[in-house]
């Protein structure tokens, strides 16, 4: 026997009842004046029912003679809930009404194991598609918008050096590239999406062997013919969306701190870009016919520069860890091929050390 | 002689009855949490049902006198009424196309114009009356008896006086449309009135933002106590010449502790801490409403029907419009 609060529907009068439960439903008393309950028989398969908390419970009869039950007790709550079963979404939403932070911590749980699904595998997914989707005029536009924010002393007749150095290979891309030499002592080198490429004299010291000159070209152009930061901006703005349908209304505070997160995630993204531009470098040198050790030799000379100088760009760009240059050696191993001594390559080569040591 | 004994005439009792709220934020965490993994699962379109379990266990949570408010809307209706709007929204857009394609741009601003200044009141009426319907307390629903063309109109003037006067008019339209919308809301026979006036609350507004300002916003707490008690203050609840008057005990140190607290529970749970802030807060406002007065509740009848069109709300909801 249990105790409840029954409303007629009538009056806001909040009437005592004494509440029995029953197999097929509940029979409810209320407590008279004159001490004889009249007896209401309420069936389960008319009722609905509103759990609130792991105590307290709403049950509508919406029928004929309609009336609301309402009772504070945890042990009704559990009795009741064996006899009315209601639908597996409503069943879903008790569970964290009744069993409290346990499967609260679950769900979390599933949400962020969702997240990392979303953010590491399907995302890069849908950003690839998405990229593939995009004109090549865009990577024009991108590559246009980050030249005019730059703004570097181009060496016009190394440039022309580096030019003809580049026409002896075989590109095996639409874009039209173009080779700049700018003078300054950085070590690095990069390519922007509508075919430009700049080598920094810095760099171009360093190198030793015309290879590995090729090996470096191979590799920028790589990043352009695969469209890395096309991709790369995709995937950021799928980021974006998901962080939305995860936090949409949920505090501007949340949303930039997953922000940030997703700017970080890009790293690591750009680590993938640059193991594909090895990988696909490599395909290059071959077809042209040039040694494909250049590239694993300019990998060596540039992880031998001092680690002290500032100077050392290309290394936070493209992380020489030791992993890159054991895929290098396996994929040389993979793909063995021959390679001729190529004397007009060797000859632009010395001008333009020449040049860069100047 | 014999003396006979005249009972005094019996005084009306006065009435105390209690506002509070029992939720907990371990318990709300769990709606919002499971509403979020819904959400992505079905990519946003639980939305609608997440709305309908969040305000039940709002309302449920909520007890007066010993019973506690229950909300009665669904994901369902909501979720057409959420179709009905985008309706609305792409049909505008399509008129505005089509007039820019006929070069007459001018009518589509036109239309656009009229449809904000319009949008409004419909969606404040809309809201008002599908979520009042929705309320109940004891089995008695609540109810808005407010009528749509006169909000409309009252809105259009408000508005137009407020463009006139550069914004100086906003107190005014505020507790103008606040006093039409919570006079016509009832509690089955009982009847709320709401008297508030446009001077003292700019008067009031006036004097919390300078004083704001010159104490480099350590003010804004007993401001917003103020606005508070704005608000409570000037509410009645009547029924058959019986009434409550409310009362907010909340005082600006009062405030200033809650919002601290929440400002920093927020951030150092990176945001988790939300179902607590709200909790928290929903707590602190019922605790601080003192209702007295000779109305007896009991005695409430029920008078209002049922209204299920959800558009309004969703159009409120649209417009992140807090009305309730």
């Amino acid at each position: 026997m249990f105790t409840g609060l029954f409303y007629n529907h009538q009056v806001a009068k909040a009437i005592p009842v004494n509440i029995q439960v029953l197999p097929e439903g509940l029979l409810l008393r209320i407590a008279a004046a004159d001490g004889n309950g009249r007896p209401i028989h309420w069936l389960y398969t008319a009722l609905e029912a509103e759990l609130v908390d792991r105590n307290f419970i709403r049950i509508t009869d919406t029928g004929d003679n309609p009336g609301t039950l309402e009772v504070n007790n945890a042990d009704f709550v559990k009795l009741f809930l064996q006899f009315h079963k209601p639908s597996p979404t409503t069943r879903l939403h008790q569970l964290v009404q009744r069993g409290g932070l346990k499967w609260s911590l679950g769900i979390m749980l599933i949400l962020i194991a969702l997240a990392l699904l979303g953010n590491f595998i399907l995302l890069p997914w849908w950003a690839d598609i998405a990229a593939e989707k995009l004109p090549h005029s865009i990577d024009k536009q991108l590559g246009e918008m980050a030249r005019s924010n730059m703004n570097e002393p181009v060496d016009t007749a190394a440039s022309r050096l580096l030019t003809a150095f580049a026409a002896q290979m075989q590109w095996d891309t639409e874009d039209t590239l173009t080779f700049t030499v700018v003078s300054k002592d950085i070590k690095n080198a990069y390519a922007l999406p509508d075919g430009y490429i700049v080598v920094y004299t810095g760099l171009l010291k360093k190198l030793k062997t015309p290879e590995q000159l090729a090996a470096l070209l191979s590799h920028e152009v790589a990043h352009v013919s695969c469209r890395h930061s096309v991709r790369t901006l995709c995937r950021n703005m799928s980021s974006m969306l998901i962080v939305n349908l995860l936090f949409s209304g949920g505090g501007t505070a949340v949303n930039q701190l997953y922000a940030n997160a997703a700017s970080l995630n890009n790293l690591r993204y750009s680590r993938q870009n640059e193991a594909e531009a090895d990988i696909v470098g490599l395909a290059t040198l071959r077809h042209n016919h040039v040694n494909q050790e250049g590239m694993l030799s300019l990998m060596q000379t540039l992880q031998k520069l001092d680690p002290q100088n500032q100077n050392l760009e290309f290394i936070s760009t493209h992380p020489l860890t030791d992993s890159r240059v054991r895929y290098i050696k396996k994929e040389i191993a993979a793909n063995q091929a021959t390679f001729t001594l190529q004397p007009t390559m060797d000859t632009i080569f010395q001008q333009l050390k020449n040049r860069a040591m100047k | 002689m014999q003396q006979q004994y005249v009972p005094p005439p019996p005084r009306p009792a006065v009435n105390k009855p209690t506002l509070r709220f029992k939720g907990t934020g371990a318990t709300f965490f769990g709606i919002l949490i499971l509403n979020m993994l819904l959400s992505v699962v079905t990519l946003g379109l639980y939305y609608p049902w997440a709305r309908a379990k969040t305000l039940q266990f709002l309302y449920s949570s909520t007890e007066l006198e010993g019973s506690r408010f229950s909300w009665n809307g669904t994901g369902k209706e909501m979720f057409i009424g959420f179709l009905k709007v985008m309706g609305i929204f792409l049909a505008v857009g399509a008129i505005i196309g089509i007039t820019a394609w006929l070069k007459v741009p001018f009518i589509g601003i036109l239309v656009y114009l009229a449809v904000i200044i319009i949008i409004f009141p419909l969606a404040i009426h809309g809201a008002n009356r599908y979520h009042w319907s929705r309320t109940t307390w004891r089995g008695i629903r609540f109810g808005y008896r407010g009528n749509r063309n006169e909000l409309i109109k009252l809105f259009i003037k408000e508005m137009l006086l407020t463009i006139i006067t550069i914004g100086i008019y906003g107190s005014w339209m505020v507790i103008n449309i606040r006093n039409y919308v919570i006079s016509n809301v009832r509690m089955g026979s009982g009847e709320f009135k709401y008297e508030g006036d446009g001077w003292d609350f700019f008067i009031m507004n006036i004097k919390g933002y300078l004083l704001t300002i010159v104490t480099l916003g350590i003010y804004a707490f007993w401001w917003q106590a103020d606005i508070f008690r704005y608000y409570i203050d000037h509410l009645r609840l009547t029924h058959n010449g019986k009434e409550f008057n409310f009362r907010s005990t909340a005082s600006g140190g009062a405030f200033a502790g809650l919002l601290i607290v929440n400002a920093l529970l927020f951030f150092f749970t990176l945001g988790l801490g939300y179902a607590w802030v709200q909790t928290r807060t929903i707590s602190f406002l019922m605790e601080n409403v003192d209702i007295e007065g000779d109305l007896v509740l009991d005695e409430l009848e029920q008078t209002e029907e049922e209204y299920k069109n959800a558009m309004g709300e969703d159009f409120a909801d649209a417009f992140d419009l807090n009305i309730i």
